[in-house]
């Protein structure tokens, strides 16, 4: 008791702390701990600015009677003043653009098309078309496709919160097989380095051709990749452009050429819609675009008729020829078919080098006719009979001949008969664009066309009349998967 | 008087009263006036619009402003929601975390603005299967101007705000300020890039420790336990923080589209640009 009395100040202190002491080592343990608390620096992010536009040279090559049709018969997924910028392109180097709504067919706008550009479709091609665009490719047509993630018609049902899916690549893909092009369905991303959204890609990486001569940067605004078996490889995606099928990239390819140069592919065609055409190098590659277009060298063939001249035509009677009413009637419809071709047709018999030339004459050795016959090989040694190359030997009587001749100056139709009366004949059917009783192989034709009934007796291994060649359409191209690279 | 066999007298009962008893009891008393610490429970499980935010907000200010709350949880269960809440909601976490710390606690989602919140709190817990991550902007861009006749206007982007073009770039600034959030927020901890970050992956639980998203997997009580270590408390209680700071919702009806049929969309109403993650449609060809 002692000791409580001479400590009772202290004990007194020592019980009165004592329970808050207690309860608050029970409930804390010591000062919170405080982590270092870092904020964004908001003010520094600024919108990110796309390239200086490269202006594209000022000087065109100008074309003449070249003519560009634009697909508008697969609904395709673009209307036409989005790419005016293109088309501004194509008519500046005097090119005429038509769009193809389905009338007339795709085989006669094939027939005289320089390069026939599809955007983006949503329905399929017919296989006679995709037929119809080999051959015409196969004769130095171009064919430009442009392929668009952006345009693979996603669209939301507001109703029922489902989503439409109709990638345009699986409309196209059939279209490119025959030329060993495949595009992906997939669309290109990069996080590293973009043009203000992960999917508008930089490219920098060139496939040498004069496509991307000269070529720094692009941009392409959502863009599929590509494969090709053959082809040019013309624009590459960089080691962290990436594709969205399998995360994995490196040399990915978003436009190309095809094997045999006359097929040109984009996985993209943003680049030529205001305001992305007037990015860094994109201006520039649109004109390349548009020189490639009309560039071609579409030969035609007799079959084409009347698409098969280039300018101005001049009729060149030869020989003792007399241009009477039978045949002056006949010539009538042979100038509107030519002039519905935009093309003119004059009579001259002494024309200047620059126009295309339609030979009238009689089936003779003729000094003034010889200089249009020399190309083809004829025989006519024989008065009763006539040989072709390709066709053998043929009796004159009442027989016709169409020879046809383009090069890059000029193109020459030669139309021959055996007698001059027989010629109106021969001229009434290639106006009305009936050649059933021809037989045509390319660039000559053999018909009967008068009373004589011309017999043929050669050994020809291939005669081919009326229309091109439509072989059966089987893919040659099937695009092969890379396998992807795992994320870590 | 006896007690036992001690013999004690009325003076030494009354000292041992006045200064044993008394301070006790004293000491108790004011022992009592000790608060229990509180680890303060803020839940998040709706999207993020103003409404939501001002709730939130509400707790947060409670928080920061009273003594007995010695961390706070954050509980998320939300896609995300508007950019402008969402940050509103991260700075003043921020403010709160530079005097008490604050957990995030997953619960089935924490996607894109609600990962931007966790990625401002000083540890993250999840379910393994929690949905986490996102990161990164959507929007809805608007049409291109045009002239109407009934609706007029001062200025071309006066009725459309600003070109199409400038709303994905402002898109990709958006993004590059969540991207800064995620990393200061995680620091050392975020095991992957940006190439694999902003792909706006969305990742389980399990994935989201594994790259570095969140500090481990665990349950609410896990993470309050986790508040309280890092406040140095034990023995709390847990308080959800919308009875004392009396945060109320106020319904955001319209956040996501509702069709006609009273159908709700899981993408929202008003365009314009979102840290909101929504779960893919049904795609038919």
């Amino acid at each position: 008791m002692e000791i409580l009395k001479r400590n009772r100040y202290w004990i007194a202190m020592v019980v009165l702390i004592l329970p808050a002491l207690l309860r608050g080592v029970w409930f804390y343990h010591g000062l919170p701990s405080h982590s270092k608390v870092e904020q964004p620096d908001y003010a520094a992010n600024v919108l990110p600015q796309p390239p200086v536009s490269t202006p594209a040279p000022e000087n065109v090559t100008l074309t003449s009677g070249k003519v560009v049709v634009l697909d508008d018969n697969h609904s395709n997924q673009f209307v036409p003043s989005e790419v005016e910028n293109f088309i501004s392109e194509l008519t500046k180097r005097g090119a005429r653009v038509e769009v193809d709504t389905g009338d007339p067919s795709l085989f006669t706008r094939l027939r005289y098309a320089s390069a026939y550009l599809i955007f983006s479709p949503s329905t399929y091609f017919s296989a006679e078309e995709v037929n119809q665009l080999k051959a015409f490719v196969s004769q130095g047509g171009r064919l430009i496709v442009f392929a668009d993630p952006t345009r693979g018609l996603t669209s939301i049902d507001y109703s029922t919160g489902s989503t439409y899916s109709k990638p345009d690549v699986d409309y196209l893909n059939p279209v490119l097989a025959p030329y060993g092009v495949a595009v992906n369905k997939d669309y290109l991303y990069n996080l590293d380095k973009h043009e203000g959204n992960f999917r508008n890609i930089f490219f920098t990486q060139f496939g040498r051709h004069a496509l991307t001569d000269g070529l720094s940067q692009v941009v392409f605004y959502g863009a599929h990749s590509m494969q090709t078996e053959g082809g040019t490889p013309l624009i590459l995606g960089d080691a962290k452009t990436l594709s969205s099928n399998t995360d994995a990239g490196g040399g990915l390819v978003a436009a190309a050429l095809s094997g045999n140069g006359n097929v040109l592919v984009f996985g993209d065609f943003s680049f030529l819609v205001p305001p992305y055409n007037t990015v860094a190098d994109n201006n520039l590659l649109i004109g390349r675009i548009a020189d490639f277009a009309l560039s071609g060298s579409h030969t035609h063939v007799i079959a084409d008729f009347p698409y098969v001249f280039d300018r101005t035509v001049s009729v060149v009677p030869t020989g003792k020829l007399q241009l009477g009413t039978d045949i002056l009637g006949s010539l009538a419809s042979l100038q509107k078919a030519i002039e519905e071709t935009d093309i003119k047709l004059e009579f001259n018999p002494k024309p200047d080098s620059s126009t295309d030339r339609l030979v009238l004459g009689i089936i003779s050795p003729g000094e003034d006719l010889a200089p249009y016959l020399e190309p083809f090989d004829l025989g006519m040694d024989d008065p009763q009979s006539i040989t072709l190359p390709d066709f053998g030997t043929i009796n004159r009587a009442g027989i016709g001949l169409l020879l046809y001749q383009h090069t890059a100056t000029r193109n020459t139709l030669v139309l021959l008969t055996d007698s001059e009366s027989d010629l109106p004949s021969l001229v009434s059917s290639l106006a009305a664009g009936d050649l059933t009783s021809c037989v045509v192989h390319e660039d000559v034709g053999a018909c009967a066309v008068g009373s004589g009934g011309g017999s043929y007796s050669g050994s020809s291994s291939f005669m081919n009349f009326p229309s091109l060649e439509i072989p059966s359409y089987t893919p040659e191209f099937t695009p092969s998967i890379s396998t992807p690279t795992p994320l870590p | 008087m006896k007690v036992g066999k001690w013999e004690i007298s009325w003076d030494q009962v009354r000292m041992i009263l006045l200064w044993v008893a008394l301070p006790l009891i004293v000491g108790v008393l004011i022992a009592a006036a000790i608060p229990r610490p509180v680890i303060g429970v803020v839940y998040l499980d709706m999207p993020i619009d103003t409404y939501s935010a001002r709730y939130i907000l509400t707790q947060l200010d409670y928080a920061r402003t009273h003594a007995s709350v010695r961390a706070v949880v954050l509980t998320l269960d939300s896609p995300g929601g508007t950019v402008a809440d969402t940050e509103t909601i991260y700075q003043e976490l921020l403010a709160l975390r530079r005097v008490k710390p604050v957990v995030a606690s997953v619960g089935s989602m924490a996607a894109s603005g609600a990962y931007y919140l966790a990625s401002g709190t000083d540890y993250i817990i999840a379910n393994p299967t929690s949905e986490v991550g996102n990161v990164g902007v959507i929007g809805y861009l608007p049409d291109n101007p045009a002239i109407f006749e009934s609706t007029v206007s001062t200025g071309p982007y006066k009725l459309w705000g600003e070109p199409r073009d400038t709303y994905l770039r402002e898109m990709e600034m958006i993004k590059q300020g969540f991207y800064q959030a995620v990393k200061l927020g995680r620091g050392s901890r975020l095991k992957v890039g940006p190439e694999i970050i902003l792909t706006g992956r969305i990742w389980p639980g399990s994935e989201a420790l594994r790259v570095g998203l969140i500090d481990a997997l665990g349950s609410p009580t896990d993470a309050a336990a986790k508040a309280a270590h890092l406040a140095n408390v034990d023995h709390y209680q847990a308080v959800d923080l919308a009875v004392p700071a009396y945060a109320q919702v106020l319904a955001s009806t319209n956040f996501f589209y509702q069709t006609k049929d009273g159908i709700t969309l899981s993408y929202p109403t008003k365009p314009g640009l979102y840290l909101l993650y929504i779960p893919p449609l049904p795609v038919e060809k």
